[in-house]
């Protein structure tokens, strides 16, 4: 279980980013964290994955503080997906995947048998496996991101044997994405959970994604925490109001999807809910 | 990399490869270079030890004119290829160099100080112009990293290129306001300095900068791996673990060192450091655990190779081994961006 | 003659003379002293001011360059800059009548065209270059005949070494005019042609670097080992001479090259002396002073 305390954070004194943020990832959980650009999202991610420290508060794995960990053990336990992933040099697509690995290597080690099964059973499961040997920069945006995630899972993989849940943190997972690829991604992160390969967290301003994907929500805003729980009970057109100042209906598709029907703006809301400056 | 069963040692078996490879080629290159030259040596004079080394003149051009240049050619070869590789992985950009930060500029500064004013460090009998070359370089690194250093946690590579451009601007200012000053004849001896020189004519000046060098390479070799976590960005490298900031600084003070180190033995000698990490990548990929010991190899190799046309080219005159360089570099960059597309 | 021709003739005249006339008239950078008399002279070039006090002209020289030292004379004068800085606005508000540049100087000669000024285009030549020089000078300055004696004694003077010297054998000899301290770096020595090699040759030496013709060489030791110079000369001006605690370290960088004549016999120089560097009217004593350091025997 990864637990947040009274998160406080901020760049300056006068601009706090997080106020007083808590919440709970269960060993098993898919939870999302929603809220509009500038709502302290990404920095509270950062501070999940413990590679930012809050000015006050403190992040919690199964009850011990980050702090305690070494970065290496911290980082076989949680993996970070970024937005998107620039590469300086033309790496192939198993390179990326062997970066996965870091964590797990002496400062000289090479990788052996066991890493390259690891990354080959993490490539296959994003569906990346007959890419391997291809250079990362040809590929689709779509295909680029299941390759991240690969690596992300080899970072934090485990045999189902050993008891510690790992935990997959993705930063707006599918923000520059295609619409295609924006459900390919979907679909991946569904069944990765299924498949209880990790807790899978992730942040998105993007309402659909958080609304099909997620079980659990985090609605945040100004650095705030406005409502925390199951996707039915959080995504609520009073919710919805207080995060996006705008009305929206909330219903069932006949598929089982929940849909976010976004209207009409309201007036912008009490000052304590107007957006502050971009630290999303 | 191939996927077959051959795989678990894909990567041990390629880096034994690379460094044999690369290996015998600048094992070659330093045992061949001395060998020829602009002069004919008798080679049975020069290695028939009963003659006194006084009074050998074929064994003084072998051991004291061509050896030593050659291991210079090859010491200041690798130093600027390994950190030609190091501040590309630093600064994410395959066009940095090691010039780009104002390390070279700054020893070139005091350099042309040591030059110009005719600088002596007589009384402990040794040349001044290195020294001022390598102190020049400390003070460039000293006031880059503490601008980049200003900001919060770790180094910015943004600012650490700001300052670095800047400094480089600053400091080439500065030896152009030397020049204006010096006589015609300084200013000459100065900007041939500029085009770099490996005469050394004794073991000296390397075994000077062999500390120096030692600790950058091994260093370099620590960075290796970081070096191709940092190339997806530093967020992503601190969420695997890399402690990025440690990792940051470690890269570019070893690497000025190193280009310190090199500029003061033989000069700004320019290309090495972007022509040679290229064309490594090119041929066994962008792993940086490969690509070090291999940009290390063949810059030894190409600049022994650089220095021997340069000093038989046109002979019975002498070229800046810069020039070669130069020529070299400039239509190798044009075939690199006509390629691309 | 026959009648058209005759006929041609008055025109033909008539342009011929236009065209002698042209031809004849001053050309604006070179105006003749005697159509202007020369009273106040500046002069950039450090060789050509020592011509100048030497034919007589001294008390006429109202500015020199921020290099001139000889005679002591010149060190009361202002300066104007130099080679790569010359103060024009110095330089006119001095009003001067003849101006001594360097030939390179294309930008203040242009200048100094416009405002009227007189020009003396000095050109860096081999040792014969001096006696032309000095005679040019004389001619634009108006003391031809003084010049003329300059000229000669020069010309006497350098005759007379080289007579003195003429059946010597000729030490093969690299004559170097600046290194880095204390180390064989960046080490620059005469080519074959030149004004050093010209006195090296007066002097009863041969450049080792004979065949390479430009002024200057950087010498490889490489280079100088396959030389086997006989005698190594440094020169340097006055001014930059080693200070005397560190001569002895200064000389024994050259030790590194035993095999070479020179090192061995010990025939390693040190000549800080500006009448070797500088190709004007003392450039006799400097041939002197070279030649003493290659045959000492000679001159006693």
């Amino acid at each position: 279980m990864l637990t947040a305390s009274d998160l406080w954070f901020g760049y300056d004194e006068r601009t706090p980013v997080l106020r007083g943020v808590s919440l709970t990832v269960p060993a098993d959980g898919l939870v999302g964290i929603l809220g509009p650009n500038g709502s302290g999202k990404t920095t509270l991610l950062r501070m999940l994955a413990g590679t930012r420290r809050p000015q006050r508060g403190a992040v919690a794995l199964d009850g011990a503080p980050l702090t305690g960990f070494s970065r290496a053990a911290l980082a076989r336990r949680m993996a970070v997906v970024p937005q998107e992933t620039q590469l300086a040099f033309d790496y192939t697509v198993a390179e990326v995947a062997m970066m996965g690995r870091y964590p797990h290597l002496g400062a000289f080690e090479i990788e052996g048998p066991r890493d390259i099964a690891v990354i080959d059973e993490s490539l296959a499961a994003t569906g990346t496996l007959q890419l391997k040997d291809r250079p990362y920069a040809t590929l689709s945006g779509g295909e680029k991101q299941r390759v991240v995630i690969a690596a992300a899972l080899a970072q934090i993989f485990r045999l189902k044997a050993e008891g510690a849940a790992s935990y997959l943190l993705l930063d707006e997972p599918t923000a520059s994405l295609d619409l295609g690829y924006q459900l390919e991604i979907a679909d991946l992160l569904k069944r990765l959970h299924a498949e209880r390969r990790a807790a899978i967290v992730i942040s998105t301003h993007d309402l659909t994604l958080a609304a099909t994907l997620c079980e659990r929500l985090v609605l945040v805003r100004d650095g705030a925490v406005l409502a925390d729980g199951l996707t039915d009970d959080v995504l609520t057109p009073e919710n919805l109001r207080k995060a996006y100042d705008v009305e929206a209906e909330v219903t069932r598709h006949a598929s089982g999807h929940r849909l976010v029907v976004p209207m009409r703006r309201t007036a912008p809301g009490r000052p304590q809910d107007r957006a502050t400056d971009k630290h999303g | 990399m191939n996927t077959d069963p051959g795989a678990p040692v894909t990567l041990a078996w390629r880096f034994a490869r690379t460094v044999l490879g690369f290996g015998a080629l600048a094992v070659a290159a330093v045992l061949l270079a001395p060998l020829v030259g602009a002069t004919a040596i008798d080679f049975r004079r020069a290695f028939d030890f009963s003659i006194p080394f006084a009074d050998n003149v074929d064994a003084q051009i072998f051991f004291v004119a061509r050896l030593p240049r050659t291991l210079a050619g090859a010491c200041v070869g690798g130093l600027f290829a390994a950190s030609g590789v190091v501040f590309q992985g630093l600064l994410r950009n395959p066009l940095a160099t090691p010039f780009t930060l104002g390390v070279s500029t700054g020893a070139a500064l005091g350099a042309v100080l040591a030059i110009t004013f005719n600088w002596s460090l007589g009384f402990i009998g040794i040349s001044a112009v290195p020294v001022a070359a390598f102190v020049g370089s400390l003070v460039a690194v000293a006031i880059v990293y503490a601008l980049a250093q200003a900001r919060h946690r770790g180094l910015s590579t943004t600012v650490l290129l700001l300052a670095g451009v800047t400094m480089n601007a600053f400091f080439s200012a500065m030896i152009l306001f030397v020049q204006y000053f010096a006589s015609f004849a300084d200013t000459y001896r100065t900007l041939r300095w500029l085009m770099g020189d490996l005469d050394v004519s004794s073991y000296e000046p390397l075994l000077a900068a062999l500390p120096t060098a030692t600790v950058a390479f091994v260093v370099f070799a620590w960075l290796a791996r970081p070096l191709n976590l940092l190339s997806l960005g530093p967020d992503s490298a601190e969420s695997r673990g890399l402690d990025v900031a440690r990792a940051q600084r470690a890269a570019f003070l070893s690497a000025s060192l190193a280009t310190g180190a090199a500029v003061s033995i033989g000069g700004p000698i320019g290309f090495v450091g972007i022509i040679i990490p290229h064309l490594v990548r090119l041929m066994v990929g962008p792993d940086h655990r490969l690509v070090l010991p291999a940009a290390t190899l063949f810059g030894a190799a190409f600049l022994v190779g650089c220095d021997l046309i340069a000093r038989t080219i046109l002979a019975p005159v002498e070229l800046p081994v810069g020039i070669i360089t130069a020529l070299l570099g400039g239509p190798f960059f044009l075939w690199l961006l006509i390629r691309k597309p | 003659m026959a009648a058209h021709q005759k006929a041609l003739t008055r025109p033909v005249a008539a342009l011929a003379a236009l065209l002698a006339v042209l031809a004849a008239a001053p050309h604006r950078q070179t105006a003749p002293a005697a159509a202007r008399g020369v009273a106040r002279i500046i002069s950039l070039v450090p060789a050509v001011t020592e011509m100048i006090y030497e034919i007589g002209a001294g008390p006429r020289v109202v500015a020199v360059s921020s290099y001139d030292t000889y005679p002591p004379e010149v060190k009361r004068l202002p300066n104007v800059g130099a080679l790569l800085d010359p103060n024009v606005e110095r330089i006119l508000s001095l009003k001067p009548d003849l101006v001594v540049v360097y030939g390179s100087q294309t930008d203040l000669k242009q200048q100094l065209a416009r405002a009227g000024i007189g020009v003396f285009d000095y050109r860096h030549a081999g040792l014969g270059g001096v006696t032309a020089t000095v005679r040019a000078l004389g001619a634009r300055t108006g003391d031809a005949a003084r010049a003329e004696d300059l000229a000669a004694r020069i010309d006497r003077g350098i005759e007379a070494i080289r007579r003195k010297v003429h059946d010597r054998p000729k030490p093969r000899t690299l004559l170097v005019f600046g290194r880095e301290r204390m180390a064989l770096r960046g080490i620059y020595a005469s080519g074959g042609t030149g004004f050093m090699d010209d006195m090296l040759t007066a002097a009863g030496g041969a450049n080792v670097f004979a065949e390479v013709k430009m002024e200057a060489v950087q010498a490889s030791t490489e280079q100088i080992l396959a030389k086997r110079p006989d005698v190594i000369v440094e020169t340097r001006a006055a001014n930059s001479a080693f200070a005397v605690g560190e001569r002895d370290a200064e000389l024994n960088v050259w030790k590194v090259l035993g095999a070479i004549p020179a090192v061995r016999s010990n025939r390693v120089y040190f000549l800080f002396d500006d009448r070797i560097v500088i190709p004007g009217p003392r450039v006799v004593e400097g041939t002197e002073a070279l030649a003493r350091t290659l045959h000492p025997d000679v001159f006693k």
